[in-house]
Order: structure tokens, then sequence, then C-alpha cells
């Protein structure tokens, strides 16, 4: 009945060893916050063009196939079709009146402006898989803390949250399986896990006692063996690996700068 | 397993000393397992369903309603902005994956809404002089379900009518992005009262979580 662990693609980590997946994950994380916001923005053609252009020269050079991206997006299917029909088919020159099917009627205009709204939603998801595709989940959070530790001051805590993050992502397999287990041997003592709703609410009462009392249990003895290695925070730690801030990053920022400068004059 | 357990808290004097929003008094270690703990149950949370009519019921929120009462208001508040910045970092986490992209998502209302539950039932419990009392928890769950399917009616809205650049009509919204969660949430946030009751009484040291 329960437990499906389906498949998931959207934003997985995607290793080619290009130049764009050494880039430092900060260059990366700002350029994509730049361009989110060009693109929320864009109204003409052109300069959607200019991005699409960007985005294909960028997921060439870093040696991703197209479908990926493809997959990447294909969760928001729903959300195109929507942007899609509401568009095309309530156009925006119709004045609203009582009856919802008045409105309904079919315009080139409004298929045109369908097809513009749905494009720039696909540039907006694939800029996201982008980032995602060329940047591990660790050096993300390794860049937004070095990003937000100036904010340390008005109380976010940058290395606290990039700690806690991978450590729960660590913890999500474990308490799957222990879960998985949990379930099997509550079904060897006649645990049932069927019947209607109520009926089966309350048989996840057996499965989830148990596992919390295991993960409480497991993150008491996490937290003991980092005790005992002297884990203090922030305070004094290195990394194995140090971001830099190199020429690449300074020719990617570039380009970037390269590709939004036009769109700012065509607006 | 836990009949045993929960016997032997059933005395009421044991199960007023084990309240466990004395989680706030724990050292920095401990808070911050106990922080990612709860984040990494609030994702598992999406994979543990009951199939039902007209959308299936995950135990997402749950576990939202769960850390606010266990953890206290900042925890609480702190293990979902965990759960909700490893989505957006990339991880699969959220329901149909995870990456910056899912903004854009219709549901990411009612993820916004997660961390803000939250924080008001931990404040709730923190405050409160019996933490648990099937008064207050009428009320705390009747402000928690109203938060999380509020936010996410918003987010719905909002979507709907800036990112797809149509407007939708808001009894539309209200009655596909609210009316039709509100039973499957009321029935989760009995369970997650039911489990405190049981978990709080099954530890009955100061109620940290920590034996």
């Amino acid at each position: 009945m329960m437990m499906t662990v389906s498949q998931f693609s959207l934003g997985r980590y995607f290793e080619t060893g290009s130049p764009v997946h050494r880039l430092d994950p900060r260059t990366k994380l700002s350029s994509f916050f730049v361009l989110m916001l060009f693109i929320l923005f864009i109204h003409n053609l052109y300069s959607l063009l200019i991005f699409m252009a960007f985005i294909a020269g960028v997921c060439i050079f870093a040696r991703l196939p197209l479908r990926l991206l493809l997959v990447n997006i294909r969760p928001f299917w729903f959300l195109f079709l929507i942007t899609f029909f509401l568009q095309a088919f309530l156009a925006p020159s119709s004045t609203p009146t009582g009856n919802f099917w008045n409105n309904i009627h079919f315009s080139v205009q409004g298929v045109e402006s369908g097809l513009f709204y749905v494009a720039r939603i696909v540039l907006l998801l694939s800029a996201a898989s982008l980032l995602t595709l060329t940047t591990s989940p660790m050096s993300l959070t390794d860049a937004m803390e070095k990003i937000l530790k100036p904010f340390k001051n008005i109380g976010i805590h940058a290395h606290e949250i990039a700690m806690m993050i991978s450590i729960s992502m660590r913890f999500i397999p474990i308490l799957l399986d222990e879960a998985l287990r949990i379930q099997r041997a509550q079904q060897s003592r006649g645990a049932r896990f069927d019947g209607n709703l109520i009926q089966r609410t309350r048989s996840l009462i057996p499965l989830l006692v148990p596992l919390f009392i295991s993960a409480f249990r497991r993150a008491h003895h996490l937290a003991l063996a980092m005790e005992a290695r002297c884990y203090r925070g922030d305070e004094g730690r290195t990394h194995f690996e140090e971001l830099r801030f190199r020429r690449q990053d300074a020719v990617a920022c570039f380009f970037m700068l390269f590709a939004c400068v036009p769109v700012l004059f065509l607006q | 397993m836990f009949t045993s357990l929960s016997n032997k808290g059933s005395r009421p004097d044991r199960a007023r000393a084990s309240a466990p929003a004395a989680a706030m008094s724990l050292s920095g270690i401990r808070r911050i397992l106990l922080i990612s703990l709860f984040a990494a149950l609030t994702a598992l949370g999406g994979w543990i369903r009951i199939p039902f009519v007209p959308v299936p019921l995950t135990m997402q929120t749950l576990f939202v309603y769960l850390s606010g009462m266990w953890l206290g208001k900042t925890a609480g508040f702190a293990s979902q902005v965990v759960y909700l910045a490893a989505g957006l970092a990339g991880l699969p986490v959220f329901s149909a994956g995870g990456g910056p992209a899912y903004v854009l998502h219709p549901t990411f209302g009612y993820l916004v809404g997660f961390p803000c539950a939250a924080w008001v039932l931990g404040a709730l419990f923190e405050k409160a002089a019996r933490p648990g009392s099937r008064r207050m928890l009428l009320w705390a769950g009747a402000g928690s379900v109203l938060i999380i399917l509020g936010t996410g009616m918003l987010g719905l809205y909002a979507n709907l009518n800036w990112i797809s650049g149509r407007p939708v009509s808001f009894t539309q919204v209200l009655w596909t992005g609210f009316v039709v969660f509100l039973p499957g949430e009321c029935i989760k946030f009995i369970l997650a009262a039911v489990l405190y009751r049981r978990l709080r009484n099954a530890f009955h040291c100061d109620g940290d979580g920590f034996e």
C-alpha cells in the first residue's frame, strides 16, 4: 500500500567533467539568479531567442545531452498546459461576462501569446535544471554557505544550515531502510496495512512509533560520535577543497553579461 | 513494541515531566541533529502514502506538525527551512523532484506553509500549560492546517495568475486548492497528535528524545 519510492531525475547532478562543471559554484549560483531576473522580465521575442541561444550554448559547452533538460522539465507539463490554454482560448480583449463559456474563443493572437509564455517558463526551468545538472548539491550548499556568511550577524548561521542539509541528506536513505524493515517486522507479527481509510491511518501508528524511536537513537549516537571528535561548529574548520574565483569564472561572468546587455536595450 | 513503551508513562505526573518542547534546552550538536532528523523525516513522509480519492494522502505534513510539536518554534521552523533549502539546492526531496525551478511549481505555496505551520505549532506548544490537552490540540490543529492550506492556496492562485499570466477566480482556487485537501489534513493532524502523546509517554526522560 505504501512506501513507493519513485524514480526522480529532476535536479539530479550529471557529471561530465566539462569546464562548466568545474566552475566555482558561487559563479553558477549568482549567474543563475541574474539570468532568472532577466528572464522574468522579458516581453519580446528577440530577447527570448537570445536567452534560448545562451542556454543551448551552455548546454553544449557542458556536454549535456539535450534530452536530459527535457526530462528535467517534464514534471511541469501541467503548468505548460494550463498556461497555454488560458492564454490561447481566453483572449485578452474579451470583456468578462457572467457566463464563463461565453468568454472562450479562439484567436491567433492568443495562441501566439500562449506559446510565448510557455517558452518563457521552459526557459526558466531549463536555466534552473542547468544549475543543478552541472553542480552537485553539496557544492551548491557550500556556495550558499559562503554567500550567506556575512549575514551571520542578523541570525543566519550559514554553516549550521549547510551542515544540517548534509546530515539530513544522509539520514534519508537510512530512515527509508528502517521504515521498510519495521513495516516487514510488524507484518510478520500480524499487523495489517489495508482496510478503509481510518483503519489504514491507524495502521501507520505501529510503523511510525518504532521509526521515531530508532531515529532518535541514531541521532543520539551520531551526537556522541561528533562530540567525541570535538565538533565545534564552523570555528577553525577547514575545507577539503577551498572555493576560489579563477579566470574561467571571470570568462563565464563575461559571457553571461554579454547575453544580458542586448536584452536590456531590446526592452 | 509500542504498547509496552506507551504503558510506561501512563501516569499523569510522569507524562507531565516529559514535555518534549524542552528540546529548546538542548546543546548545539543535539539540536542540529534533531533538526536534520525532522528535515529528513519530512522528506521521507513524501514517500509514505495512502491511496485515497481524489488525491493520495502523503504523510509529509504529518512530520511538519510533529516537528513543531516536538522541537518547539525555533527548531521546528529551522527543520522545515532545512527541508526547503535541501530541495531548492537540487536534492530530489519534493514530491516532483527538486531544484530552484520548483519555485514555479503550482504546489510550492504548500511547501512555504510548512515552516510557518511548524513555527506556530511550536509556539503554541511551548506556551501551553498542558501541551497535548484536547482543547489546545483543537485550536493548534485548526491553526496549522489553515496555515498550510492557506499559503498553498495563495501560492496556487499567484502561480496561475502571474506565471501563467491569466486570472483565475478565487473561488475556483479555493475549491481545488483548499477544500479537496481539508479532510486529509485533519486526519493527519489527528494522527500527529496521537503520535505526539505516544512518543511523549515513551520517552520518560526529560523529553529531548535522547535517552
